[in-house]
């Protein structure tokens, strides 16, 4: 067969396509033979490193779930749940018989939640409350909003509803500082501008979440995070606001005389001198400090009508002539605020009757 | 004359002490308006007034650090020839300010 002719043409291409079916199967049995040492290698690594079964358990909440009103069983049931954070496993928090529910119990709940959320497989679920009436102060309170909810019939607030749901941040939010004091005014019939006080008091506290409570970042449990939620009582026309603070806690952060490393006070003294306004500002800058002692300030004015303080194991009272301190005996993370307002008394002593 | 209407010109509602408190904090206000605006006044030899009406409320920490800090950069009497003060809605904070600016607890 000549090379130029047609004859060697046509052999050659039938050569060629033949080449090309050689080299194609080799190549798929090649990676046919690379894929199953792959599946071998996974299959080891599966047996190797067995996946983990977490533990379950169920801890249920007392009856008066309220850190105000029941504080001794309800850090029980806090320091339960904190007991287990270093392990794998699944908390399921019973609230189903709950009688008694007040909001910062909610908002320490969530903070627990979301400062342990994905450290060592710690998770935690829940059921809601039975009680009808618990129910809707339960899902009014907005807790819903912050977690994963299966539940079908809530329904966020119109916004003239009896309660300003709860609300966090890191930072000073200073619209939702207007919109507390929108509601205090709005309920209250006092005009806002004899509402300064509360506004510059809700500052305050939101910028010291940031900036004293987290020097030592380390040593807190908690993300520095605020909580705070408001409600109006239409019976006692009364408001109650509850504001919570995630750092280290007044008794920690507060800075000590050099007398004081030798005979330490208790934490209630700190709490109390702080609010005396005896130069206990962390930083010890003459023009600092003034926040806590304007605060109690406002107490003893008449203005704020009772307020408590929980933080460590120090529960403060606050009236209008006296203190009352209270120690409690687990200590309770971060610092707790509970203003209540109360309406008529509060017209007196502003000397107004109305906008 | 040289004015400004703090709820007007800078926040209805202001933060804390810095900027990393947050949102329309003392320091914010220093830098952005308080401080440029009392250079204008003092160069031009005239009155800034500044007008506290209309907010939420001023906290201690922002008055401290716009106001407190005008007077510890450029002196208290020069601070407190130069500005006039309007707060109808709180005619004490206006004595609170001066503290401030004197360097008073």
């Amino acid at each position: 067969m000549k090379k130029n002719s047609k004859e060697y043409a046509k052999w050659l291409i039938k050569r060629n396509k033949k080449n090309l079916r050689i080299r194609t199967e080799k190549k798929r049995i090649l990676r046919a033979k690379r894929r199953n040492k792959n599946h071998i290698r996974v299959e080891a690594r599966i047996r190797q490193y067995p996946k983990r079964k977490r533990q379950r358990i169920k801890i249920s909440a007392p009856e008066s779930f309220s850190i105000i009103d029941n504080s001794e069983e309800t850090l029980e049931f806090f320091s339960q749940m904190l007991k287990n954070k270093d392990k794998s496993i699944e908390i399921f928090v019973d609230i189903s018989k709950i009688r008694n529910l007040t909001i910062e119990a909610l908002m320490y709940l969530l903070a627990i939640i979301y400062n342990l959320k994905g450290v060592h497989s710690f998770s935690v679920s829940g059921n809601i409350p039975q009680n009808i009436y618990i129910k809707k102060k339960f899902e009014q309170s907005g807790f819903l909003l912050y977690v994963h909810s299966n539940y079908l019939s809530y329904s966020g607030l119109s916004k003239t509803s009896d309660s300003v749901q709860i609300q966090s941040g890191k930072k000073t939010d200073v619209s939702f500082a207007a919109q507390l004091t929108d509601f205090i005014s709005r309920h209250s019939g006092i005009d806002r501008k004899y509402l300064r006080f509360f506004y510059i008091m809700i500052i305050e506290l939101m910028s010291n979440t940031s900036k004293h409570a987290y020097e030592e970042q380390n040593e807190s449990l908690f993300q520095p995070l605020w909580y705070c939620y408001a409600d109006y009582l239409d019976r006692e026309e009364k408001i109650c606001l509850s504001f919570l603070d995630l750092g280290l806690g007044i008794p920690v952060t507060v800075r000590r005389k050099w007398y004081e490393r030798l005979l330490p006070k208790t934490d209630c003294e700190y709490i109390v001198s702080a609010l005396n306004g005896e130069n206990r500002s962390e930083t010890g800058m003459p023009n600092r400090g003034k926040g806590l002692p304007q605060i109690a300030e406002y107490c003893h004015s008449g203005y704020i009508h009772a307020m408590r303080i929980i933080s460590e194991s120090a529960d403060v009272g606050v009236l209008k002539d006296t203190m009352v301190q209270r120690r409690i005996s687990l200590p309770f993370n971060g610092t707790l605020f509970y203003w209540e307002l109360d309406i008529n008394s509060l017209k007196r002593e502003l000397k107004i009757c109305c906008k | 004359m040289l004015q400004i209407v703090i709820s007007k010109d800078f926040a209805k509602s202001v933060g804390a002490r810095t900027r990393e408190d947050g949102p329309y904090s003392g320091q914010q206000f220093y830098e952005e308006l308080l401080e440029p605006m009392f250079l204008k006044a003092k160069d031009a030899k005239e009155k800034l007034t500044i007008n506290f009406d209309g907010g939420y409320g001023y906290s201690p920490s922002f008055i401290d650090e716009s106001f407190g800090h005008l007077g510890r950069q450029y002196g208290e009497q020069t601070v407190l020839n130069t500005l006039l003060f309007i707060s109808e809605d709180e005619p004490s904070l206006i004595d609170g300010v001066k503290k401030k600016i004197r360097g008073e607890n």
